[in-house]
């Protein structure tokens, strides 16, 4: 009796907990509320989101670094960019696929970072305990990064998708599979968030903030972004985009040129830069003491990347540290298995860059440009005689490389230290290794190789004169020449080159032509941010990539063993750029096939 | 014997959503319907003749389809590319047609996964009948060979007892199953298991690719490999009718012959994985048989015999 009782108790205890078994929710199990019901962890939520920013610093997951006609590399296991380079890209896994996460490199596509920013703004108020003052901020920088992050899908696709708020996910419809929006229609949308998002935000921050965007910040990148919309590809482009319609047959993009948008690229620029200085961002010099004026513009040049946090960083990236395949480690001089000596400046970069006067090295007269490839000494007279910003950036064979707080002399013939051996996979395809973006400090031994880690610069000052320079000279043209150049010589001189009137004054050239000049400022701007990741860019919105980009590389003889025989200019390899595919990424098939709403982008 | 007909329903699945939703994980739900069908058969018989001689017969035999009734999907313009209808473990891949011979070739055909060369492999452009672009792609990628997991697997064998000896063969063997080379991963090319020379890790060239790949002195557009280069090429490592092979074999798994002079001893010699059938003879078959050691670089099942002497001691 005793028995059958228990039995029945057990059935009675058991017979309501079957019938939800399987809809319990385990206790403690987050949900989106208890990411909000304190200020810690509002806050935690609050900084992941600007962990969807692109890595600038990793070649792997920035498209910008190892594409360009900077750089090229040896055949490295798994870089893309080498793919990329021999015209591997296409729509099915597209490369560095920021608009989705199938087939590319990134971790998070652009619009999972948007989305966590609007669920941020959606649910912050709800957390108690947070100052008016914090809140705004917050807000502020929440609606910047939807800004941004919709500016790197802008740059990469051209018209996009754009998301005013969190979608609904059972939304139906044009909702649930949006169609892309003109060009000119995102310019204007992600112009209203950043505008938005400056005047909610500080025009500095603190020591503990850095990396936090600031109204500096959303300027600069609105300017940048403005600049780019008021550039050739993207301003009247009919030769490319006449029929790149939705299936509805709106235009994606605007096919008559607009002399405007220069202006309001130069307003954006003047604007950013007024509340950068008023906000004591300033151009970089170095503050080691050297009586040597030469070796001054070098630190000058070389620093202003590398110091961590320095006066002329605008935002920086903040490296989550340990990438093991920064530049430091591509680029640095060979330590077996450890750092791999093959980040390689190509030939044409090596001659880009001024003579020690300020003139290209064509047209400076006391330059032997005739026999540049000339031995005097122990190197050829290219590297000699060239402005202090050749020598922060480029490592040539039997110059210095600065690293380990030394000298380290380069030997990069066949079988010395840094040069070529069929027995390596690690060396310099042309003969030449990047300096730039690496710290004299930082730490080569066998045993260690530790890099002085700095904030990837997504823009700084420098950038912004060298924007504003151009939209100037672009709506202005020789009107406004004495400004442009009163925007170009501080970048000049801070690297120890005479100004540019100084420098032209040499073969008696006083005044420009509009043409000229745009010629003068896109040299200007190679040489000042290149290997920052910039050129990919530059060179897509001048349409310059047919003739610049699937030219092919040269460098050095890698595989001479004397002099004689290394330095001549070689094939490194052939680069594939398609036009007009090629300006912008493909959206991957996947996407599309989901999405029967997008379109794909012309030539792909 | 059994035959049956099964219906699963409301099976676990990931959900299908827009990239521009921006849904860090994407929420799985209970959408998916498939219907399994087929029969399962197994035959024991023994046989006594007389006193010197008896025979046995033992086999399994099993047939199961399956086939998708309700899933998540994009809605494609392209009939071929849904999954339902199809089995759940349906192989897809381009149509190889042959290998690009010369540059003239290249620039009359659709445009392939990127710059392709002369010995890469050319891929028919299927999806051209439902869009406008003359391009290949994932959208190319037609329903290919049987499913990865085999729908036929058996086993037979007999024994036969005559006076002092006694023998025993037991068959083992799979049937409508493919795989691609290698793998129905199209990555494995690259990653580090790849029979590819020039992968991720620069591995040594397997015989069949150094004997027979495409080559400006074997120009050959049906070789074995396309042409070699030193780095993965993504144009030629798709799936595709190219690296499509079947996984059909048969092998004879274990054979046992035994002689018992008397009640006390008994000598016999014995093996395993002995004899193996098949159409594809690059690698051990059953290293193709599923999905992820599709390269044939994983270990092989072994050869083994064994003679022995067997004692009853009581």
């Amino acid at each position: 009796m005793k028995r059958l009782l228990i039995l029945l108790l057990l059935i009675e205890g058991l017979a309501p907990a079957c019938k939800k078994y399987l809809d319990v929710v385990p206790p403690n199990t987050a949900t989106l509320e208890s990411a909000f019901n304190n200020s810690t962890a509002a806050l935690n939520f609050f900084y992941s989101l600007y962990s969807y920013i692109p890595r600038l610093d990793n070649v792997g997951s920035a498209p910008e670094l190892e594409t360009t006609d900077e750089v090229c590399i040896p055949n490295w296991n798994n870089h893309t960019a080498k793919g990329y380079i021999r015209g591997q890209l296409n729509s099915s896994s597209p490369y560095w696929n920021y608009w989705g996460t199938t087939g590319g490199n990134p971790g998070a596509g652009m619009f999972d970072g948007i989305r966590q920013c609007y669920t941020f703004l959606d649910n912050i108020d709800k957390t108690p305990n947070i100052g008016s003052d914090d809140l705004q901020r917050m807000k502020g920088e929440a609606t910047f990064l939807i800004g941004y992050f919709h500016f790197v899908l802008l740059r990469e696709y051209g018209p996009i998708v754009t998301v005013p708020g969190a979608t609904d996910l059972d939304a139906t419809g044009a909702a649930y599979y949006p169609s892309r929006q003109p060009y000119d229609s995102c310019v204007r949308f992600i112009t209203n968030l950043l505008d938005k998002a400056a005047a909610m935000l500080p025009a500095t921050v603190t020591s503990t903030e850095l990396g936090r965007a600031t109204s500096v910040v959303c300027k600069s990148i609105k300017a940048r972004m403005l600049l780019y919309a008021a550039s050739p590809l993207f301003n009247g482009n009919a030769e490319f985009y006449s029929n790149f319609k939705n299936h509805d047959g709106k235009l994606l993009m605007n096919l008559t040129y607009d002399a405007n948008k220069w202006k309001l690229a130069a307003d954006a620029c003047l604007d950013a830069i007024q509340t950068a200085q008023g906000a004591g961002v300033q151009l970089y010099t170095s503050s080691i003491a050297t009586s040597d004026p030469f070796q001054k513009a070098v630190n000058n040049y070389r620093y202003s990347m590398v110091d961590p946090w320095n006066s002329e960083l605008i935002w920086g990236y903040t490296d989550p540290q340990g990438n093991p395949i920064d530049i430091f480690h591509l680029a640095t001089p060979r330590i077996q298995g450890k750092t791999y000596n093959g980040e390689c400046p190509t030939l044409k970069i090596v001659e880009t860059y001024y003579t020690q006067n300020g003139l290209p090295i064509d047209v400076d007269p006391s330059y032997d440009y005739a026999n540049r490839y000339q031995l005097s000494g122990t190197t050829i007279k290219l590297h000699q005689n060239r402005e202090p910003r050749f020598y922060a950036s480029i490592g040539y064979d039997r110059g210095n490389y600065a690293v380990n707080n030394t000298n380290i002399l380069l030997k990069m013939m066949s079988g010395e230290a840094n040069g070529w051996s069929s027995s390596q996979s690690d060396f310099s395809p042309g003969g030449y290794l990047q300096q730039k973006g690496i710290h004299p400090a930082s730490v080569l031994t066998s045993s260690a190789q530790t890099p002085v880690r700095y904030p990837w610069p997504i823009i700084r000052l420098g950038e912004l004169y060298l924007d504003y320079a151009e939209a100037l000279n672009e709506y202005a043209g020789v009107a406004e020449q004495s400004t442009v150049i009163q925007y170009l010589d501080p970048l000049r001189i801070r690297s120890g080159i005479p100004g540019v009137l100084a420098s032209w004054a040499l073969v008696g050239k006083s005044s420009f032509t509009q043409d000229e000049m745009r010629t003068l400022i896109r040299q200007e701007r190679t040489i000042e941010l290149a290997f920052e990741g910039h050129r990919f860019w530059d060179v897509r919105r001048w349409k310059m990539g047919d003739g610049t980009f699937n030219v092919p590389v040269y460098g050095m003889n890698i595989k001479g063993a004397t002099p004689a025989d290394f330095y001549q200019p070689t094939l490194v390899e052939p680069r594939i750029f398609n036009t007009p595919s090629y300006y912008l990424m493909p959206i991957s098939v996947a996407d599309l096939g989901i999405n029967t709403n997008l379109v794909q982008n012309p030539g792909w | 014997m059994d035959v049956f007909k099964e219906v699963r329903s409301n099976i676990f699945q990931q959900r299908v959503i827009p990239s521009t939703l921006g849904i860090d994980s994407v929420p799985y739900a209970n959408i998916e319907k498939v219907q399994n069908k087929g029969i399962d058969l197994s035959l024991a018989y023994t046989y006594t003749v007389n006193k010197d001689l008896s025979i046995g017969f033992r086999g399994t035999f099993t047939y199961a389809r399956n086939k998708v009734l309700v899933i998540d999907e994009p809605k494609y313009p392209y009939p071929y590319r849904s999954s339902v209808g199809r089995p759940v473990n349906q192989l897809r891949g381009l149509i190889a047609e042959r290998l690009f011979t010369d540059s003239a070739d290249i620039a009359k055909s659709p445009a392939q996964y990127g710059v392709v060369y002369p010995g890469d492999i050319k891929y028919k452009d299927v999806s051209s009948a439902y869009d406008k672009n003359s391009l290949i792609d994932d959208n190319d990628k037609v329903p290919m060979g049987h499913p990865a997991v085999p729908e036929i697997t058996y086993g037979f064998g007999f024994t036969i007892q005559y006076k002092k000896f006694d023998l025993k063969v037991f068959f083992q063997g799979i049937g409508n199953t493919s795989f691609f080379i290698n793998g129905s991963v199209g990555t494995s090319f690259v990653s580090t298991k790849s029979i590819s020379p020039f992968g991720t890790l620069q591995s040594n060239l397997l015989e069949a690719i150094a004997k027979d790949h495409w080559s400006q002195s074997n120009p050959n557009p049906y070789a074995f490999f396309p042409r070699l280069s030193d780095l993965a090429n993504p144009n030629d490592y798709q799936s595709s009718s190219w690296w499509l092979r079947s996984g059909a074999f048969c092998r004879l798994k274990d054979a046992e012959i035994g002689y018992a002079p008397n009640k006390i001893v008994r000598v016999y010699l014995s093996g395993f994985n002995l004899l193996t059938f098949s159409k594809f003879k690059l690698w051990d078959p059953e290293l193709s048989a599923t999905t992820s050691s599709g390269n044939g670089l994983g270990y092989p099942p072994q050869r083994v015999v064994n003679v022995g002497i067997q004692l009853s001691l009581k």
